[in-house]
């Protein structure tokens, strides 16, 4: 199926129009949201990709992706409230 | 492959692919913090999960690997228990440095200074105390 790799490079797409909140965004609670909007939208491109080759290593990093943004998005919120 | 099961999957892929586009652009375009905020959630619900399906079937049905089709079960289920959670201290770490919506709040239950704050030495327990007399109060 060729365009499963089309709707990971629309994915993609998607994060650099998210990209650009990332560098505008004049607070800092915009830039994680923006910073874990990159992050789901990369693990679905991942996905995506590893259907698109047929390679199942894809997978585990997607996985690992999705658990590391979970962990920085409530660090940085912690730390930014001040009870870290 | 079957055609009728290739159009299935690619109907919820473009699905994902329409939300996602919608939230990328409320993440860009709406005025204040809070507003973005709830659109990028657009973005980790529908725009995520949709996808997720039409790979789970594409697991389940062409490679025909349950263990592919874990994997991508779990990134489901990690995108949904984690994003709430990560919305939550976020907004909560976005009102308690200052930022404030465009509009005036109708209710502002964060605005008590005991709420939601995990202190760990024992005024969790006062601030509960605090709290049962204030029903008192009003009973």
């Amino acid at each position: 199926m060729i365009e499963l790799v089309y709707f990971a490079i629309f994915y993609v797409l998607c994060c650099f129009v998210v990209i650009w909140r990332l560098i505008k965004g004049p607070t800092a609670p915009d830039r994680v949201v923006a910073g874990d909007c990159v992050d789901v939208l990369t693990d679905v491109a991942l996905v995506l990709v590893a259907l698109y080759s047929g390679r199942g290593i894809y997978l585990d990093i997607a996985i690992v992706t999705a658990i590391l943004g979970f962990l920085s998005q409530v660090l940085i919120g912690k730390y930014l409230e001040g009870t870290l | 492959m079957n055609i009728v099961l290739r159009i299935i999957i690619d109907l919820f892929i473009v699905g994902g692919c329409f939300f996602a586009l919608a939230g990328a652009v409320g993440v860009v375009r709406m005025p204040d913090t809070f507003s973005r905020m709830q659109s990028s959630t657009n973005i980790t619900t529908l725009g995520v999960l949709l996808t997720l399906v039409g790979a789970l079937l594409y697991c389940i049905f062409v490679w025909k690997s349950w263990g592919s089709a874990a994997k991508v079960i779990m990134i489901g289920v990690l995108t949904i228990l984690a994003n709430p959670v990560g919305g939550h201290v976020m907004a909560r770490a976005a009102y308690r440095t200052g930022i404030r919506p465009e509009r005036e709040l109708v209710i502002d239950d964060l605005a008590d200074e005991e709420a939601c704050v995990e202190t760990g030495d024992g005024s969790e327990q006062a601030a509960d105390a605090a709290e049962a007399e204030r029903e008192v109060e009003e009973l």
